[in-house]
């Protein structure tokens, strides 16, 4: 007869880093590149009073008061930047399963953008995208998933 | 074959350990992202227009209720869903044509007139993106182990079919709880949020939604596994199921340009006949399903004669 833990322990992974945390990572880091992008966007948006094409300018800041004006933008801004920095330490941390860099700053991680999501909620404007819809619910997912994974699968792998 | 070596409660720990380990072991953890991902930005996509329509409407003040939005979003759809729908119609006889043009007009108008027309158009693209997804979560089943010989220390304890299977029912299980998730949650948020189908209706029609989706899942997953068992790398397999789901309905597509029994190539998949899954007939719908299972049986019956042969 066959034993419960016959068949979960596995030997040959033992003390290895589970391909989960990896996919994990890999998951950080490309949402960290997409971060860059959105605070280089962000960034251009911020500096819009700084551009000379009259027309140009006055795009740009009818784009900043249409996402809520410039402390909104100014908020984005400084949340994205976090995000982006907790992604990429998180994700090293994640691959050479530390505890600080990759649990706590993972779970950071999570807070912020959940805490940026719910901003974004209720301060942006229904037409560009604010509110409660679909889009917010799939901003949420990495987040929570990544909360909920940190705590409970690989509560146990995030300990040096 | 070895199904006399067929331990149930072998294969439900293997199954139950498999089911676990999808999210540690990666492979679940990114599907799970990814049909989450997909799932939900395509209702984004689809319901984004309907919500900026009835918040533009309110801002003007005009009398456009929820139901004239969907009604102008529903005609919108009906083209490309009913070519989506009677497609095969092309190469047909005149009479023929006719037949399965007038078949996908009743089809059309049962998926946005009798039923949820958004949770109909979020159904349809889910069952043809469903394939593609599930290689990310089917892939490694088996091959991971087999390349680093880890699989040889379960095989000292139970039979090669009540690992080849088990494994196969933990990802099927997992694929159809990841899937379940979703569609619970676009139901949920189509009767809460947008409020503009009956309760009955969309819990009904989410029902049936996951049911085709569940048993279309059965043959990919089996798929996967036939090829898992095949392939000793796990980028290997990755690639190779992800080349045959979607070259085989390209090559017939183009095949059939220079010989017409080339179409037929479509068969050698589910592809055919996946649509069907959510036709107005029970009769069409009882036949997709059981074409699934026979597909089913055929991969994990390749796929176990592969296992039990191979060396390991």
């Amino acid at each position: 007869m066959i034993a419960n833990h016959e068949i979960q322990e596995d030997p040959m992974t033992d003390g290895k880093r589970p391909g989960g945390l990896t996919a994990l990572a890999v998951i950080n880091f490309i949402f960290s590149g997409l971060g860059v992008i959105t605070v280089m966007g962000l960034a251009v948006l911020f500096f819009a009073g700084a551009i000379p094409d009259e027309e140009a300018r006055l795009a740009l800041e009818e784009a900043v008061a249409a996402i809520g004006g410039q402390s909104m933008l100014v908020v984005s801004l400084v949340l994205n930047l976090i995000t982006m920095v907790l992604l990429i330490l998180s994700g090293i941390g994640y691959l050479k399963q530390k505890r600080f860099l990759g649990r706590t700053l993972g779970n950071g991680y999570a807070l912020v953008s959940v805490i940026g999501s719910v901003i974004g909620m209720f301060l942006t404007p229904e037409e560009m995208g604010g509110g409660l819809n679909l889009g917010v619910v799939f901003g949420l997912l990495y987040p929570v998933l990544t909360l909920f994974l940190l705590n409970t699968t690989f509560k146990e792998d995030l300990v040096n | 074959m070895s199904l006399s070596h067929l331990n149930p409660r072998h294969l439900w720990l293997v199954s139950l350990y498999a089911f676990r380990h999808a999210l540690r072991g990666g492979t679940g953890l990114v599907f799970l992202f990814l049909a989450l991902s997909c799932g939900l930005m395509t209702a984004h996509l689809l319901v984004s227009p309907v919500e900026l329509l009835k918040l533009e409407a309110a801002k003007s003040g005009a009398e456009a209720s929820s139901v004239e939005i969907v009604d102008f979003m529903e005609e919108q759809a009906r083209g490309p869903v009913k070519w989506v729908l009677g497609k095969s119609s092309v190469d047909l006889s005149e009479e023929a044509a006719a037949k399965v043009d007038a078949e996908a007009e009743a089809w059309t108008d049962y998926l946005l007139e009798e039923r949820p027309s958004l949770l109909s158009a979020v159904l349809l693209i889910l069952l043809f993106s469903l394939p593609f997804l599930i290689v990310f979560g089917a892939f490694n089943q088996v091959s991971g182990d087999v390349q680093s010989r880890s699989i040889r220390y379960q095989l000292v304890h139970t039979e090669r079919t009540n690992i080849f299977l088990g494994r196969f029912l933990g990802t099927y299980l997992f694929t159809v709880l990841t899937l379940a998730i979703l569609v619970a949650v676009i139901a949920l948020y189509f009767g809460f949020k947008l409020n503009i189908y009956e309760a009955g209706d969309l819990f009904l029609w989410s029902g049936l939604g996951m049911f085709a989706l569940s048993v279309l899942s059965l043959p990919w997953v089996a798929l996967c596994s036939w090829l898992s068992s095949a392939i000793d790398s796990p980028f290997g397999s990755l690639t190779v199921s992800s080349l045959i789901i979607g070259v085989v309905p390209i090559f017939a597509a183009i095949g059939k340009a220079t010989w017409e029994p080339m179409k037929h190539v479509v068969w050698v998949l589910p592809w055919g006949i996946q649509n069907r899954l959510l036709h107005f007939d029970v009769g069409q719908v009882a036949l997709a399903a059981l074409a699934c299972l026979g597909y089913t049986l055929l991969f994990l019956a390749l796929g176990m004669r592969k296992f039990t042969r191979r060396d390991l």
